[in-house]
């Protein structure tokens, strides 16, 4: 379980808090994880739509963004 | 016409693929479907494997231990498939799950996963940020009840996914009252 700094808006996870990020306590991220800025994750009970297309993925998701 | 046809056809084709449809395992993309004992978490469940009965027109996994110690195992695809093409992960299955231990603390659960991942190692835990691609928990019971449900559909986005990888229903059991089946009934690239 790592803690990650979530964008409100897309779900893409960072290390520093930012304007318009939520702290979070990720379980599917590593202790050790390096990269969080690789990793979308979608807590549950949030909702995540795909800008690509608008489809709509519910927490609990984790993705790697590569 | 007939060649519009034929490159329409061509095209939809590569829009999506199913990897199991009403007992279809479509195993020349998938090389057929098993069970394993690959944990999400081997300091706390025990890697097991669940049952998998292969019927006319589904599957069945089986999670069948009652008031046991937590367990944890996956059933997947045989072969790694490339998922570039692809943005969506979706299943449909019908689920019969059984209640959950009221004995106070004992922290019964059934938890079903989506994932992809790369790395097929059993030394490491499948919910590892190091191991999967993508992974979803799509399922969380914890409640004394049972439960069940007909024809529900879950999804993985797995836009992010540019590389061959084993795709898996990831599962988690513990303290369970009655054993649970989840009968697959479609697996779809999309």
């Amino acid at each position: 379980m790592k803690k990650v700094y979530i964008d409100a808006v897309d779900f893409t996870c960072h290390e520093t808090p930012g304007e318009g990020r939520f702290e979070h306590e990720a379980e599917y991220l590593d202790d050790n994880e390096t990269h969080v800025e690789s990793f979308r994750y979608i807590p549950e009970g949030y909702v995540y739509t795909r800008a690509s297309d608008g489809e709509q993925f519910s927490g609990l998701m984790v993705t790697r963004l590569e | 016409m007939i060649k519009l046809l034929l490159l329409l056809a061509a095209v939809c084709s590569n829009l999506k693929h199913w990897l199991y449809r009403l007992g279809n395992e479509y195993v020349s993309l998938t090389g057929g479907w098993q069970a394993r004992a690959w944990t999400g978490n081997g300091a706390v469940y025990t890697a097991t494997a669940p049952g998998l009965t292969k019927n006319a027109g589904n599957m069945v996994i089986g999670m069948p231990n009652t008031y046991s110690s937590g367990k944890s195992g996956v059933v997947e695809i045989l072969n790694n498939v490339d998922l570039t093409p692809y943005t969506t992960l979706r299943v449909k299955v019908n689920l019969a799950i059984g209640g959950c231990s009221a004995v106070s603390g004992a922290d019964g659960k059934q938890l079903i996963y989506l994932v992809c991942a790369a790395d097929r190692s059993a030394s490491n835990k499948w919910t590892s940020s190091s191991i999967y691609k993508a992974l979803s928990q799509v399922f969380t019971h914890t409640s004394t009840s049972a439960f069940n449900a007909s024809n529900a559909e879950y999804t993985l986005d797995v836009s992010g996914v540019n590389q061959a990888v084993d795709v898996f229903f990831g599962l988690v059991w513990k303290q369970q009252a009655a054993g649970s089946t989840i009968t697959i009934l479609e697996v779809e690239l999309i």
